[in-house]
């Protein structure tokens, strides 16, 4: 089967979530708002919350870890995740259902992030 | 996640269980037509069953000599509920790296591809 190039979702199953968003920004910067510790900082955690720790090395089988701090709920730090491809500028994607180096997850995996990046004209998708 | 979650999507992940869901949207129907489409021996469907009603997706009722299936709305409305949660969380979230990567666009000072003020 040839492989799909612009959906990596082909057929959304009632627990994926598809979210796709247009913005005069390069896929570069995009990009780097995913894959450097500071930036993923001061956007990851749902408001009120903050990301005291992250750390992401951008290639598979690298790290995807996020702590995130929240005042009325105390700490939320997960088993760390584990890239799965690392497109520069064009796909990234990771999961907490392994762990670093693909090892099978010590908890059971919740969540598998799939994030393309287009540039158009003036920004990318 | 709470566990009874657990279950909902562990039960919603394969093709044959969301199938009968969907079929049992439109009301109940008896073991037999709810296997009848599905290319399996019928312990196997059985099983299917077996994992939709332990996730609370299901009851099972056995009038006469026909066991009936039915959606238990409760459970499917609890995990609508989280999906919508989950959907406003990321929402947020790639709203403030949006703009996150148009601070850095315009640090880049790159004005032909700066966005408009």
């Amino acid at each position: 089967m040839a492989q799909p190039k612009d959906a990596p979702i082909l057929d959304p199953g009632p627990t994926d979530l598809v979210l796709v968003r247009t913005l005069p920004a390069r896929a570069a910067n995009v990009w780097r708002c995913w894959t450097e510790p500071e930036l993923i900082r001061q956007f990851f955690a749902p408001a009120p919350g903050r990301v005291p720790e992250a750390q992401v090395d951008p290639w598979p089988g690298g790290i995807f870890h996020v702590v995130m701090d929240f005042d009325d709920h105390g700490r939320m730090d997960g088993a760390p995740g584990c890239v799965l491809m690392a497109e520069p500028g064009r796909r990234f994607a990771w999961t907490d259902a392994l762990g670093p180096g693909f090892r099978p997850g010590a908890e059971p995996g919740f969540f598998s992030a799939d994030i393309s990046f287009t540039d158009t004209d003036g920004g990318c998708e | 996640m709470d566990n009874n979650l657990d279950h909902f999507f562990a039960a919603m992940a394969d093709p044959t269980r969301r199938a009968v869901i969907a079929r049992l949207t439109q009301g109940a129907a008896p073991v037999s037509d709810l296997a009848a489409p599905h290319d399996m021996a019928l312990p196997s469907f059985l099983k299917h069953l077996k994992k939709l009603e332990t996730a609370g997706l299901v009851r099972t009722i056995k009038t006469g000599r026909v066991r009936m299936v039915a959606l238990e709305p409760a459970k499917l409305a609890e995990a609508e509920h989280w999906l919508s949660r989950q959907r406003r969380i990321w929402e947020d979230r790639l709203e403030r790296l949006d703009a996150l990567a148009l601070t850095l666009e315009a640090d880049d000072g790159t004005t032909e591809r700066r966005p408009d003020p």
